[in-house]
C-alpha cells in the first residue's frame, strides 16, 4: 500500500520551509522563533488524518509551492531560492491567483500553517485569542470561594462520574 | 497479536450512534428491547478532547473534514466519527421542523402519520425537555455573537438569540472540538448512556461494512473492528438482530451500506445539503471570540432561503480565514481577540448523488445552481453590511475574484456586479439528507412512513437520510423527532414486554 502520509526527507524539508514561509521568524506581528513550530509533524499529521485524495492534494500544493515562482511569475527559479519575505510574496499571490485549483492548493498549505502554529501554546497567548476567555475564568475564580477554584482552574474540564460505556469483551 | 472477532446478538443493531442512531437506542432500550449499537468512531471523553484544533479534527472529524463533493468545485463535507457522530461536533442549534416544510412532506411524499401535528408537537416538547433546550443564557452571549445582534438591530433585521441544548454552558466556545464540560446535551452525553442505561450495549470502533440479509429480511450486521488510529483493521464483529438492523450512518454513508446490501431505486438520490459560506470582520476594540456560546445569535432570513448565524472559530480556522501572508498576515495574527465571524448556511435549490466508489468510499456528486449561487452572493453582501453596521472597520467578504478586503459599505459595489462561479465561495456543507427519503410510495422513496425499507423487511433507515427535502433550518432536532416516533411505534409493533428481551451476549475472541 501506498502511504501518502510518509513524506520522502526533501519533502519534509520543503514543508517546514514552505508552510514556515506563511509566518516567517523575520516578520512584524505574531513571529515565531526559528524551530518553535513543528510545520512537518502538522502536514504529516493532515494528511494521516484526511482521504486519499486530500493527502495527494497536500503533496500536490507542496510541490506547486516550491515550483512557484515558475508557475507564478514565470522565473526560472524555486521558492527555496528566494528569501523569506519574497516567498511569502509568492505565497500572497498564489492565494489570489486567477486558478482555483492554485488558490485551494494554497489555502490548504495555509490552514496547515495555522493548525501548526496554535499548536504552541506561547503563540495562542501572543495572539491573544484566549485573552476573553482568560479574563472571565478570572473573574470567575475571584467571585469563587477558595475550595472551588480547582476545578475553574482545571478550564472547565471536570471530571465526571459515568456509566460503563462499552459493551463486555470477553474472551472466548 | 490475534485478530479480534466480537459476536454479539440482540433484538435491534443500529448502525451509527449520532442524531438518528443515538435517538433510536434512546427509545428502543427503554421500551425493554435488545439494542446493540455500532459506532466506527471512538469515544471521547470531555478531558481527553483536545483544545488544539489539529488533534480534535484528527480525533474526531470524518476524514479531517476533506470528503468533499465531486466536480469542478469540491465542497467540504463535515461529519463526526465518534460517539454522538455530527452531535459531538456541532454548535447544538436547535429547530424545530417549519411548518411549510411538515406540509410539503404530507401532500408530496405521504408522510401525514410521522408527521401528524399533535404527536410531533409531544415529541418535540419531550426532546426539549430531556435535552434541556433553552434560549442561550446571557452570561455566555460573549462578544461575537453579541456584535452581530447589534448588527442586526442597526439594519432592522429579525435576528433572535439562538436555542441550544445545553447544561451548565460555561462559554467556552470549544463546541466544534467537542465540550471539554460536556455542557452540550449532544447524544455522547445524553442518549448514548441513557441508552446503555437502559441495557443497550455499544461498541466502539466497529465499521458495518454489510448488511446480512436472509429470506429476504435483513437479520444482521458484519464489519471491521479498527485500531486505535480509526484506520487499521484489527479485527472482525458479526451481529445479529432477531427485529431489525437500523441503518443510521448519516447521508453519505447510509446510501453506501443500502447499495451494497444490493438496494436500488432512488438509493443515493436527492442528496441535499446546506452549503455555507463565511464572512470574518476585524473591529477596533476587542470582540472576544473564545468566549461565549459558539453560536448565539442568528437572522433567519426563511423567505430568502438563508440563515445567518454568528460563528466562533477555534484560533487554527480564524487565522486561515484572514488575508495574507507573510507580514499583512502575521499583524492581523497578533490581534486575533479583534475579529467577528459570521456565517451563512444556504437552502440550496442542488440536488445530487451518492454512489459506492472504490472500496465502498462514497462518491458525492453536488453542484450548487446558478440561483443558489447568486442566494450565496446576497448572504455574503448581507453579511458584509451588518459587519460595518456594527462597527467592523474591516470586512472580508471571502469571495474570489473580487477585493479581498472591505473598507466600507462603497465597496460593496464590487460584490454586486459580474458573474459569480462556485469556485468563488468557500463553502462548507455539515447538513447532508435526502439520501434515502422516506414516503408512502416505494416509486418515489427508499422507506415507507415508518422508516422501514420498501424492499427489505425487517430493515430501517433512521438518520438524516429519510427527510426528502432540505429544511432550511438546523437539522438535529427535526431528525430527532422523526426518529424518536418511528422508534416508538417500532417499539410497539415489536411487542416485547418491558425489560424481557435479549439476553444477549457480546464475546471477543483473541
Ligand atoms: C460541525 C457541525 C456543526 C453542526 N451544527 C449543527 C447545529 O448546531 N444544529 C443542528 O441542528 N445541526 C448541526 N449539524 C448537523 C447535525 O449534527 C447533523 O445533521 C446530524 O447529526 C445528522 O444526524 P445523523 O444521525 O444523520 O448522522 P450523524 O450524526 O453524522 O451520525 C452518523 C454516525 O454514523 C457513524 N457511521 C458512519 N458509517 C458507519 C459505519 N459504516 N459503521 C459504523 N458507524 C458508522 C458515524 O461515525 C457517525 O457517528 C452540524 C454538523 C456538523 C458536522
Ligand atoms: S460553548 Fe463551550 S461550554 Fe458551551 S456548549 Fe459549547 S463548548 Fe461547551
Amino acid at each position: 500500500m501506498i502511504h501518502f502520509e510518509r513524506l520522502t526527507g526533501f519533502e519534509r524539508s520543503w514543508a517546514d520551509t514552505m508552510v514556515g514561509a506563511f509566518a516567517p521568524a523575520s516578520g512584524p506581528g505574531l513571529a515565531p522563533s526559528l524551530g518553535q513550530v513543528d510545520y512537518v509533524g502538522a502536514f504529516e499529521t493532515m494528511c494521516r488524518s484526511t482521504t486519499r485524495l486530500a493527502a495527494v492534494g497536500m503533496r500536490l500544493a507542496l510541490w506547486l509551492s516550491v515550483l512557484g515562482p515558475l508557475l507564478v511569475w514565470g522565473r526560472a527559479t524555486t521558492a527555496l531560492a528566494l528569501s523569506p519575505e519574497r516567498r511569502a510574496a509568492l505565497l500572497g499571490d498564489m492565494l489570489t491567483h486567477r486558478w482555483m485549483i492554485v488558490r485551494e492548493l494554497t489555502v490548504l498549505l495555509k490552514l496547515c500553517a495555522s493548525f501548526a502554529i496554535f499548536r504552541v501554546a506561547a503563540l495562542r497567548t501572543r495572539s491573544h485569542y484566549e485573552d476573553a476567555q482568560d479574563a472571565r475564568l478570572a473573574d470567575a475564580a475571584q467571585r469563587t470561594p477558595v475550595e472551588a477554584h480547582d476545578e475553574l482552574e482545571d478550564s472547565g474540564e471536570r471530571a465526571r462520574v459515568r456509566l460503563p460505556m462499552l459493551a463486555q469483551r470477553e474472551v472466548a | 497479536m490475534g485478530q479480534q472477532r466480537i459476536v454479539d446478538e440482540t433484538d435491534f443493531v443500529i448502525i451509527g450512534t449520532g442524531a438518528g442512531g443515538a435517538t433510536a437506542a434512546r427509545v428502543l432500550a427503554a421500551a425493554g428491547h435488545g439494542v446493540v449499537m455500532l459506532e466506527e468512531g471512538p469515544q471521547l471523553r470531555a478531558r481527553a478532547r483536545p483544545r488544539e484544533l489539529l488533534d480534535s479534527m484528527a480525533q474526531s472529524m470524518r476524514d479531517f473534514a476533506t470528503q468533499t463533493t465531486r466536480g469542478g468545485h469540491p465542497i467540504p463535507l463535515l461529519q463526526g466519527k465518534c460517539v454522538g457522530g455530527s452531535t459531538a461536533i456541532n454548535s447544538g442549534i436547535i429547530w424545530r421542523l417549519p411548518e411549510d416544510v411538515r406540509a410539503d412532506w404530507i401532500e408530496r411524499f405521504g408522510l401525514a402519520e410521522l408527521l401528524d401535528a399533535q404527536g410531533l408537537e409531544e415529541t418535540f416538547e419531550r426532546l426539549e425537555d430531556e435535552l434541556n433546550i433553552h434560549e442561550t443564557d446571557a452570561e455566555v452571549r460573549g462578544g461575537n455573537n453579541e456584535r452581530m445582534a447589534r448588527g442586526a438591530a442597526a439594519l432592522g433585521l429579525p435576528g433572535r438569540v439562538i436555542h441550544r441544548n445545553t447544561k451548565d454552558c460555561r462559554g467556552a466556545g470549544r463546541c466544534l472540538q467537542g465540550c471539554p464540560n460536556d455542557a452540550r446535551q449532544s447524544m455522547d452525553v445524553s442518549y448514548v448512556p441513557r441508552a446503555i442505561a437502559d441495557g443497550a450495549r455499544l461498541h466502539v470502533r466497529c465499521r458495518a461494512r454489510k448488511l446480512l440479509l436472509e429470506g429476504g429480511r435483513a437479520v444482521g450486521v458484519v464489519g471491521d473492528v479498527l485500531g486505535d488510529d480509526g484506520r487499521r483493521t484489527v479485527g472482525s464483529f458479526e451481529v445479529r438482530a432477531r427485529l431489525g438492523v437500523i441503518v443510521a450512518a448519516g447521508a453519505v454513508h447510509t446510501p453506501v451500506l443500502l447499495a451494497r446490501a444490493g438496494l436500488r431505486g432512488l438509493v443515493g438520490e436527492r442528496f441535499q445539503a446546506h452549503p455555507g459560506c463565511a464572512v470574518v470582520g476585524e473591529f477596533d476594540e476587542p470582540i472576544g471570540m473564545s468566549f461565549g456560546a459558539t453560536q448565539g445569535y442568528e437572522v433567519p432570513m426563511r423567505e430568502r432561503r438563508f440563515k445567518i448565524e454568528a460563528l466562533s472559530l477555534p484560533p487554527e480556522t480564524l487565522a486561515a480565514r484572514l488575508p495574507g501572508a507573510g507580514a499583512e498576515w502575521q499583524a492581523r495574527l497578533a490581534k486575533l481577540d479583534h475579529y467577528a465571524q459570521w456565517c451563512v448556511p444556504i437552502r440550496m435549490e442542488a440536488m445530487g448523488t451518492v454512489r459506492r466508489g472504490f472500496g465502498d468510499v462514497p462518491v458525492v456528486k453536488y453542484g450548487p445552481t446558478a440561483q443558489d449561487l447568486e442566494r450565496a452572493r446576497e448572504a455574503v453582501i448581507l453579511i458584509c453590511r451588518m459587519m460595518f453596521a456594527a462597527g467592523a472597520r474591516e470586512v472580508y467578504p471571502g469571495i474570489a475574484r473580487r477585493p479581498e478586503v472591505l473598507r466600507s459599505v462603497a465597496d460593496l459595489a464590487a460584490l454586486e456586479t459580474g458573474e459569480v462561479r462556485p469556485s468563488d465561495f468557500h463553502m462548507m456543507a455539515s447538513h447532508l439528507f435526502g439520501t434515502a427519503c422516506a414516503g408512502a410510495d416505494p416509486q418515489q422513496s427508499v422507506v415507507g412512513p415508518d422508516l422501514q425499507s420498501h424492499a427489505v423487511g425487517g430493515l430501517y433507515v433512521m438518520d438524516a437520510s429519510v427527510f426528502p427535502t432540505n429544511l432550511g433550518v438546523n437539522p438535529q432536532h427535526s431528525i430527532m423527532a422523526l426518529v424518536w416516533r418511528a422508534s416508538e411505534r417500532l417499539a410497539n409493533a415489536a411487542r416485547i414486554p418491558l425489560r424481557q428481551a435479549s439476553g444477549a451476549r457480546a464475546t471477543l475472541r483473541a
